[in-house]
C-alpha cells in the first residue's frame, strides 16, 4: 500500500465515523436509539437492510466464488423477493400495529413470556457469535494480505464501530449505512471498469463475458439434477435457491432483530414495505454484478499468470515446512502452464479451433489439480491458515493490479461493509437485551433517561464481547465454520414460531413451545445423520414447527389455554 | 350489457393496492431468471 492509499483509507473511515457521531447527537431516548424515532424514508430502510446483510466477507468472498465456481451462487438469492412479499403482507403491518421494539415482544403478546425469551436467546446467541466472526473473517484476510497484526486488525474492524454505534444507535446505523453503501458501490463500479480496462485491447466487456461463458463461469442457472436425480446436497441451484432461499430470507428478514430493527425505523408501514420490496428488486442484480467481478478477474488471469495460491502467507508458511521443495516445484510448473495456456488461448481466439479449446480445458484442469495439491499440503501440514483461498482472490487481485488510491478505497470498502453489518448487529443485540430481558426480568420501572444510559451500556458490552470473541477465534479455523452452521440450525425454528403465531391462530403457547423444541431436534438429526444441504434446514425447521404445533395442539387440547 | 355505473364499480372486487407491487416483483423475478437462463445456455 502506497501513501496515497493510506490517505484515502484513513480519510474515508474518518469521514464515516465523524458523520455518524454528528448524526447521533440528536438522539436522547430509546425510541430514537432503537427505532430512529420512526422517521426514516424507504430509501434508508432499503440501504439499511442491504448494508446489514452485506458484510465484508460478501464483497471478499463472492468474486472469489464466481472465479472458482462460476455465477451460480446468485441463485441463492432467488427466494428473497418472494420472502419480501410475505413480510409486507404479514410481518410489517403486525409489528407496526403493535408498536414493538423487537420482533420477540410480539411473541409474548401472542403466546407467553417463555416463548419470547426462547426466541430472544436464540437470537442473542447466534447473532453475537456471528458478529464476532464478521469481525474476525475480514480481519484475518486483511492481516494476511497486508501483513498487519491480526489482533490490531480485529480491534480496528470491531472497535471503532462500537464508538460510533454507541453515540446514536439506530439513527447513526442508518445514516452511516447510507454513506457506506454509496462508497462501496462507487468503489466496486470503479474496480469493475478498471478490470475491463486491464484486459488486452481486443477483449472488451462483452467478449470477456463470452470467454467466461466458454470456460463455464456464466453458469447462472443450474438445475441441481444430475444423472436424472435431484442432488439434495448441491448448495446452489434454481430449486434450492427459490425454495431454500425463500425460507432463509423469510427467517433472516422476519425474525432476526438486526434486520427487523431496520424496517421498524421507517416512518410508516408504507415506507417499510417499499424499503423491503426495493431490497427484493435490487438484491439479485447487485449480487450478479459482484459475482461478475470474479468472472472478469478470471478472464484477466487467462491472459496473465495467476498466483498458484492467492493467500501468499499460506505459501510462505508452507515453504517453512517439509513441503518446501514440492511447493517450489508446483510454483514453477504452474508458471509453465500459464505460459502454455496463453499460447493456446491466442491460437483459439484467432481460429476457434476445437483442438485448441480441448488443450485449454486440459491445462485448466492441470492448474486446478495443482491448486488442489497445495490445499492438501496446507491441510496436511496443519499450519494455522484457511485451506481455501477463495476469499483471497479478489483482494489479492486488487493489491497486485489496481492503481494506488483505488487500493486504499477498496480496503476502506471492506471496513465499511463490515461496520455496516456490525453496527446494526450491536444495536439489535442491545435492543433485545434491554427490551426482552432487562425490562421483564430485572427492572421494569426505570426512567427514560436510565433506560437510555443502559441501552448505550448494552451496546458497549456486546461490542466488547464480539471483539474479544474475534480475538479468541484467531487460529481456530473450524470455529468459523461452526458458527456459520449454528445460524442454519436455529433460523428455521425461529421462523416456524413466527409462522405459527401469524397463520395458525388455533395453536397456543404450550404447543408451539414444545413444537419448537421438537423442530430443533429434527433439524439437528437431519444435519448430523444426512448429507442434506444446509439451505434446506431452514425450510425443514420452519415446516416442522408448523406441523408439530398443529399436532401437539390436537393431542393436548388444553394446551391453548396455558 | 350491464351498465358500468358507480354502484357496479363499488361492488366490484378491488385488487389490493399493494397487490400490484407484489405482481411486479414476481414478474421481475421471472424476467431475471429468463435472462439468466439465456446467458447460461
Amino acid at each position: 500500500m502506497g501513501y496515497i492509499d493510506w490517505i484515502v483509507l484513513l480519510l474515508t473511515l474518518l469521514f464515516v465515523v465523524l458523520y455518524g457521531v454528528y448524526k447521533g447527537k440528536s438522539i436522547h431516548n430509546i425510541d430514537g436509539y432503537y427505532r430512529s424515532n420512526r422517521q426514516l424514508p424507504w430509501s434508508m430502510v432499503m440501504l439499511g437492510v442491504i448494508g446489514t446483510q452485506a458484510s465484508a466477507v460478501t464483497f471478499l468472498s463472492a468474486p472469489g466464488q464466481a472465479y472458482t465456481d462460476g455465477m451460480r451462487f446468485v441463485q441463492y438469492y432467488f427466494g428473497l423477493p418472494l420472502a419480501m412479499i410475505v413480510l409486507c403482507i404479514t410481518f410489517i403491518p403486525l409489528f407496526h400495529k403493535l408498536n414493538v421494539y423487537t420482533a420477540y415482544e410480539y411473541l409474548e403478546k401472542r403466546f407467553d413470556r417463555k416463548t419470547r425469551s426462547f426466541a430472544a436467546i436464540l437470537f442473542l446467541l447466534s447473532r453475537a457469535l456471528s458478529t464476532g466472526i464478521s469481525i474476525y473473517a475480514p480481519a484475518i484476510i486483511l492481516s494476511s494480505i497486508l501483513g498487519w497484526n491480526i489482533y490490531l486488525t480485529n480491534f480496528l474492524m470491531g472497535g471503532i464501530v462500537i464508538f460510533y454505534s454507541i453515540s446514536g444507535g439506530a439513527r447513526v446505523v442508518a445514516y452511516t449505512q447510507q454513506v457506506q453503501m454509496i462508497i462501496i458501490f462507487a468503489g466496486l463500479i470503479l474496480a469493475g471498469y478498471l478490470i475491463v480496462d486491464l484486459l488486452p485491447n481486443e477483449v472488451g466487456f462483452f467478449s470477456a463475458l463470452k470467454l467466461g461463458k466458454d470456460f463455464g463461469k456464466m453458469n447462472v442457472i443450474t438445475t441441481g439434477i444430475s444423472e436424472g436425480r435431484f442432488n439434495w446436497n448441491d448448495r446452489f441451484n434454481i430449486i434450492s435457491g427459490i425454495i431454500g432461499g425463500f425460507f432463509l430470507a423469510l427467517s433472516y428478514f422476519g425474525t432476526d432483530q438486526s434486520q427487523v430493527g431496520r424496517y421498524l425505523s421507517a416512518s410508516s408501514t408504507r415506507q417499510s414495505r417499499i424499503g423491503l420490496l426495493m431490497n427484493g428488486v435490487v438484491k439479485i442484480p447487485m449480487q450478479f454484478f459482484i459475482l461478475l467481478l470474479g468472472v472478469l478477474v478470471f478472464v484477466y488471469y487467462m491472459f496473465h499468470a495467476s498466483p498458484l495460491y492467492f493467500n501468499q502467507l499460506a505459501i510462505d508458511k508452507l515453504k517453512a515446512t517439509s513441503y518446501k521443495s514440492r511447493t517450489i516445484e508446483l510454483e514453477n510448473a504452474y508458471k509453465e502452464v500459464s505460459v502454455e495456456k496463453k499460447v493456446y488461448l491466442n491460437q483459439w481466439l484467432t481460429d476457434r479451433n476445437a483442438s485448441s479449446k480441448l488443450k485449454l480445458d486440459e491445462l485448466e484442469r492441470k492448474e486446478e489439480m495443482m491448486r488442489d495439491e497445495v490445499k492438501g499440503m496446507i491441510k496436511a501440514s496443519k499450519i494455522p491458515v484457511e485451506s481455501s483461498d477463495t476469499n483471497y482472490i479478489f483482494i489479492r487481485f486488487v493489491m497486485d493490479h489496481m492503481p494506488h488510491g483505488l487500493v486504499g478505497l477498496l480496503i476502506a470498502v471492506i471496513f465499511l461493509a463490515a461496520w455496516g453489518s456490525i453496527s446494526a448487529a450491536l444495536n439489535s443485540l442491545s435492543a433485545s437485551s434491554l427490551i426482552d430481558f432487562h425490562r421483564p426480568f430485572i427492572n421494569d420501572s426505570l426512567s427514560e433517561a436510565q433506560e437510555f444510559t443502559l441501552s448505550k451500556r448494552y451496546t458497549f458490552l456486546w461490542g466488547v464481547f464480539c471483539v474479544v470473541f474475534a480475538q479468541f477465534a484467531t487460529g481456530m479455523g473450524s470455529l468459523i465454520e461452526a458458527v456459520n452452521i449454528l445460524g442454519s440450525w436455529f433460523y428455521g425454528v425461529m421462523l416456524g414460531i413466527f409462522l405459527v403465531a401469524f397463520y395458525l391462530k388455533q395453536v397456543g403457547a404450550k404447543a408451539v413451545f414444545y413444537a419448537a423444541i421438537a423442530g430443533e431436534v429434527l433439524v439437528l438429526v437431519m444435519y448430523f445423520c444426512t448429507d442434506i444441504g444446509w439451505l434446506w434446514l431452514n425450510a425443514i425447521g420452519a415446516l416442522a414447527v408448523l406441523l408439530f404445533g398443529l399436532l401437539l395442539q390436537w393431542i393436548l387440547p388444553s394446551a391453548k389455554t396455558v | 350489457m350491464k351498465r358500468l355505473d358507480k354502484d357496479n364499480l363499488d361492488s366490484a372486487p378491488v385488487f389490493p393496492t399493494w397487490g400490484y407491487w407484489y405482481v411486479i416483483i414476481i414478474l421481475l423475478l421471472v424476467v431475471e431468471i429468463l435472462i439468466f437462463n439465456s446467458i447460461s445456455n
